[in-house]
């Protein structure tokens, strides 16, 4: 008898033993959702059309990332929502236009069957909002205890057109720093959602796509020289980055730094700062310091970057710094982060 | 090229290869200034074999005048005269100089217009008279001068200078004066009228003058000098009365030595610059000193002006043939050089996490390396991995890299300043401390260390206990306070009628921090514990303004409390499990708790405190002792700072018959740990193994 999912149904062991549990599950859950031609098909891989690829550009990109959250849900998104939004942008801050998605589902034996579809239901919107299809897909069961709920693995594929060079390396003294939005408001959200800090504030997740907003910017600007979307680590890691890539130092302008009041706040609390936090939906582009007044002006037409701004200039070195201008008009260097943060007064 | 100019066969050897620090003035060359009919009469730049500048003015090796900034001066023909005359007091002064032929003094308004006054001493005296603030070039770095009897004067200077609260020095015309004001000891007298002439600690005298209040709000102790060039000579003499005297710079900036940057930083600050046309090579602030209230010997805090270069010999048993160089730690950075059988300690550099600051210790680094052609293959740095010293050691060397656990280079430094020999009997350390990386990510500053140089067992600490918000914790003393109290099982929700400020406190998420883990690190510190007591005693509990205020200003309350007798100290219980002993701090709070409420005089409190702590500590050691027998102690760590604390620790070992060895050249707060790490590093070369233990 072949087993009905319903809402009220829990993951057992059989939905990922390969038989007609997980073949109904697959059906009823994923399928219907995703709904691809490539997906329906149900053969073991995907089949894409190389001639639309090559129309597009010259060369592809390929990226893969795995997302484990806790809680599965919050204010802002859920995990599906990161899945498809983090690859997505993985993809476009290397000048990319997505095209394809895998996703790969390992889920702990009791996950709800509800939750599950918000997920996917979530996965589908992202995928369609971004204009991309999901083409292939894997499903694993693992017994209670082995897994944390959900983990999902999502690879893409993209197109970068002719002429788009974007790399840290190109990062040259007097260029500007550009995010696209305020900081830390997606660490600061996922911080609230865990719900055990008491903190009381109104925080939502920032997760949303940035390829719009990059093709427009790549549109306006295609000295670009380089762009990362600021994940764990926050900004201040991909900074970081940066400067050890292209041998610059990094200045930013404390004052100038978007910060949202309520996540000042929760990082004053914690002791933590929002160049930390990470950010599922915010870019940090360097770009010729011509261009930067005229490309802030045009991101901010577009909703991923309406409070886009300039933060920072690249400095001639020494390779690797970054330095912030602080409020006092002082200037100290910036930590990259060790894994915890420790007190270095002593 | 004039006669001076020759290069002569050197004195003696060590006088050409041994950095010298600067000297104050002479009292030949002090009777010469103020003598009517000498040719160098009131010459503010007068010098002399015997005194004047040395490592402030020296660009390279050996110590002659055209390897100095006093190059740009040729000499008149009396002062060649003197240089080349073995007979004279100034032959071979490599400063000599006089007003034909010397540096000159000229005064500049703020908005950068020269003023050209007929006595420029008497039209500084009139500015600092009306409490005005001169910015002063001095022999190591510009000051920042006022009247200090003036308290609009000083929280004028304190606003603009963004320093709200931590010490002045002041600087007395001579010890007469000073006397009028401070209780000097006959040590303490010796050292203000040395050639180091530092900044000394002194207390205030009950019924003596008064200077102003903005002074030393927190202190018990107040920095104390007298003049040590010619130029503070004929300033105080024209002005007559005591004269706040500080570094100039502005705030997370380090001391400005140059003229245009005078212009530039400091013009917002002072209303008047009196420069000078000498340039200062190394930056070099002045020394702090104490004196030892149980042994009477003196103890530098704050190594420079005076002092710095330190040398010291390398003890017994230490390879004379190593070159190595310490980066030292993130805060109060000093650096330290290993060659010829010496260490050279640097002057204080300051916190590295201040870019100006961390340049120019780099260069002074790279300054210091040039003049003792220092050529290392080992480098020695601290162990946290976010310091920003530690990461310059990673990045820019590629030597031998050695690591060093904070508290056992503080340990090793005061072994090392007492010629204690490599290999010998193990000692133990009571390190009390901030917060310095400890092992495995935690974070340590309450420790007792067993062992040497080359290898250290930690056998006890204060009980560690969270730090909610990590740095931010050490900023804002309450959340240690929130810490404790949980930590002692104590609902602080239910302690809102003695800390009404704990009311509008977020109490419920800084629990959840420290049950959850986040950024709440854990720490056996010792400094901590005095924060959060500091805050359980209203002092600086919402925030400090500069390092270490809430512990200075619970120890200035604990010396205000008067007889020591009749206090009965806090318990510190002795705590033992599989992994050592520990000092517990959890029992202190139901007794400060019910002593608060029954009103018990705070200052009694902070007393009760610092005499349980004593005593705990030298308990704990005496049973640690049973298992890891030693003769001879060493305290160390920032925390010994606490002069209240080190003596009631050194007068209980000192009864029980123990040696102890207390920091007196090298600072025991973390500008003494450079010379710790680089004995720690050679040590382990030396044993074999080298890397990280
Ligand atoms: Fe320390
Ligand atoms: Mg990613
Ligand atoms: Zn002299
Ligand atoms: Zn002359």
């Amino acid at each position: 008898m072949t087993p009905t999912i319903t809402d009220q149904t829990r993951i057992t062991m059989a939905h990922g033993a390969g038989g007609r549990a997980m073949r109904s599950l697959i059906e009823s859950v994923f399928i219907e959702a995703f709904g691809s031609t490539e997906l329906a098909r149900m053969e073991d891989q995907a089949r894409l059309d190389m001639a639309r690829l090559a129309a597009q550009g010259d060369r592809l990109a390929f990226t893969t990332d795995s997302y484990v959250i806790d809680p599965l849900e919050f204010p802002g998104g859920n995990v599906g929502t990161l899945a498809v939004n983090g690859t997505l942008n993985d993809l476009a801050v290397g000048g990319a236009r997505p095209l394809y998605l895998s996703c790969a589902f390992i889920i702990e034996e009791g996950l709800e069957v509800a939750l599950l579809r918000r997920v996917v239901h979530a996965m589908r919107d992202a995928a369609q909002e971004a204009g991309v299809s999901i083409v292939t897909g894997d499903t694993k069961v693992v017994p209670h205890g082995k897994g944390d709920k959900l983990f999902i693995n999502t690879s893409g594929i993209g197109v970068i057109p002719k002429g788009i060079e974007v790399a840290a390396s190109r990062c040259q003294p007097g260029d500007r720093i550009i995010v696209s939005g305020t900081l830390g408001d997606h660490g600061a959200a996922i911080l609230q959602a865990r719900g055990d800090l008491a903190l009381d504030a109104e925080l939502r997740s920032d997760c949303r796509s940035l390829h719009g907003l990059i093709e427009l910017m790549l549109d306006q600007c295609p000295e670009i020289r380089a762009m990362r979307d600021a994940t764990r680590g926050g900004v201040a890691a991909i900074l970081h980055e940066f400067a050890e890539a292209s041998g610059c130092a990094v200045r930013l302008f404390e004052d100038q730094l978007p910060v949202k009041p309520e996540v000042r706040g929760v990082c004053e609390i914690l002791g933590l700062d929002a160049l930390h936090f990470a950010n599922e939906g915010k870019l940090v582009a360097v770009v010729p310091a011509a261009q930067a007044d005229g490309l802030v002006a045009r991101m901010q037409q577009h909703p991923a970057g309406l409070d886009a701004c300039i933060i920072g200039e690249i400095l001639d070195g020494p390779g690797g710094r970054v330095q912030v201008r602080t409020l006092m008009g002082g200037e100290r260097l910036l930590d990259l982060p060790v894994g915890e943060m420790l007190p270095r007064i002593c | 090229m004039s006669p001076g100019f020759r290069i002569l066969p050197s004195l003696t050897s060590d006088r050409m290869t041994t950095i010298l620090p600067d000297a104050t003035t002479c009292s030949a060359c002090l009777t010469e200034l103020f003598d009517p009919h000498n040719r160098r009469y009131r010459y503010p730049f007068i010098n002399c074999t015997h005194c004047g500048p040395r490592f402030s003015i020296i660009e390279g090796m050996p110590f002659d005048r055209v390897r100095t900034s006093m190059a740009a001066f040729d000499l008149c023909e009396d002062c060649s005269r003197e240089y080349a005359n073995p007979e004279d007091r100034r032959f071979h002064a490599q400063a000599n100089a006089c007003p034909a032929c010397g540096p000159q003094l000229w005064l500049e308004m703020a908005s950068g217009e020269r003023v050209e006054p007929s006595d420029p001493f008497v039209a500084m005296a009139a500015k600092l008279q009306q409490g005005q603030i001169l910015a002063l070039k001095g022999l190591g770095g510009f000051h920042l001068a006022c009247d200090a009897s003036n308290q609009n004067a000083v929280q004028r200077m304190r606003r603009r200078k963004q320093r709200p609260a931590k010490a002045l020095a002041v600087m007395f015309r001579d010890l007469d004066q000073l006397c009028q004001y401070v209780q000097a000891r006959p040590e303490e007298a010796e050292l203000l009228t040395s050639p180091q002439a530092p900044i000394v600690l002194m207390r205030p005298r009950d019924q003596g003058k008064r200077l102003a209040e903005a002074i030393a709000p927190d202190s018990s102790w107040l920095g104390c000098m007298l003049p040590y060039t010619p130029l503070h000579h004929l300033l105080l003499a024209a002005f007559d009365g005591p004269l706040v005297m500080t570094s100039g710079n502005r705030s997370g900036m380090p001391q400005v030595i140059d003229n245009d940057v005078a212009r530039v930083q400091l013009a917002d600050i002072a209303d008047l610059l009196v420069m000078h046309d000498r340039p200062i090579v190394s930056r070099i602030d002045d020394t702090v000193m104490r004196v030892q209230a149980r042994s009477g010997q003196a103890e530098v805090l704050r190594p420079g002006r005076g002092t710095a270069p330190i040398s010291l010999p390398l003890p017994q048993g230490f390879s004379a043939t190593a070159e190595l160089l310490a980066i030292g730690g993130d805060l109060k950075n000093t650096f330290c050089l290993l060659k010829d059988g010496h260490a050279t300690l640097s002057q204080y550099q300051g916190d590295l996490q201040q870019l100006a600051v961390y340049e120019a210790a780099v260069t002074a680094l790279g300054h210091y390396q040039q003049l003792y052609q220092l050529k290392p293959d080992i480098v020695a740095c601290d162990k946290h991995p976010g310091y920003f010293s530690t990461q310059q050691a990673l990045r820019n060397h590629d030597c031998q890299l050695i690591q060093v656990q904070h508290h056992q280079a503080h340990l090793a430094a005061c072994l090392g300043e007492h010629g204690y020999p490599l290999g010998g009997n193990p000692v133990l350390a009571i390190c009390l401390d901030g917060t310095g990386y400890g092992e495995h990510g935690a974070l340590w500053g309450g420790e007792l260390l067993y062992g040497g140089y080359g290898h250290v067992e930690r056998l006890a600490c204060l009980k560690p206990c969270p730090m909610p918000g990590g740095e931010t914790a050490i900023r804002e003393p309450w959340r240690l306070l929130v810490a404790q109290l949980l930590q002692a099982g104590i609902d602080p929700v239910t302690t809102r009628d003695i800390w009404p400020l704990l009311a509008n406190k977020p109490l419920a998420t800084l629990q959840q921090m420290i049950e959850q883990g986040v950024n709440a690190p854990h720490s056996s510190s010792a400094g901590r514990l005095f924060d959060a007591l500091a805050a359980a005693l209203g002092c600086y509990a919402e925030g400090i303004s500069y390092e270490g205020q809430a512990a200075i200003a619970l120890e200035s309350l604990a010396q205000r409390s008067g007889d020591l007798v009749s206090v009965v100290p806090y318990p510190f219980p002795i705590l033992e499990d599989e992994s050592g002993w520990q000092l517990d701090t959890r029992s202190l709070w139901p007794r400060v708790i019910s002593d608060l409420r029954a009103g018990r005089p705070i200052a009694e409190l902070a007393r009760a405190f610092h005499l349980g702590l004593a005593q705990g500590l030298f308990d704990l050691a005496m049973r640690v002792r049973c298992d890891r027998p030693f003769d001879s102690l060493v305290l160390s760590g920032g925390v010994m700072q606490n002069a209240l604390l080190a003596d009631q620790l050194q007068s209980r070992f000192d009864t029980a018959g123990l040696s102890v060895m207390r920091h007196r050249k090298v600072p025991c707060n973390d500008s003494g740990l450079s010379l710790g790490q680089a004995l720690v590093a050679l040590a382990r070369v030396q044993q074999g193994g080298g890397s990280d233990a």
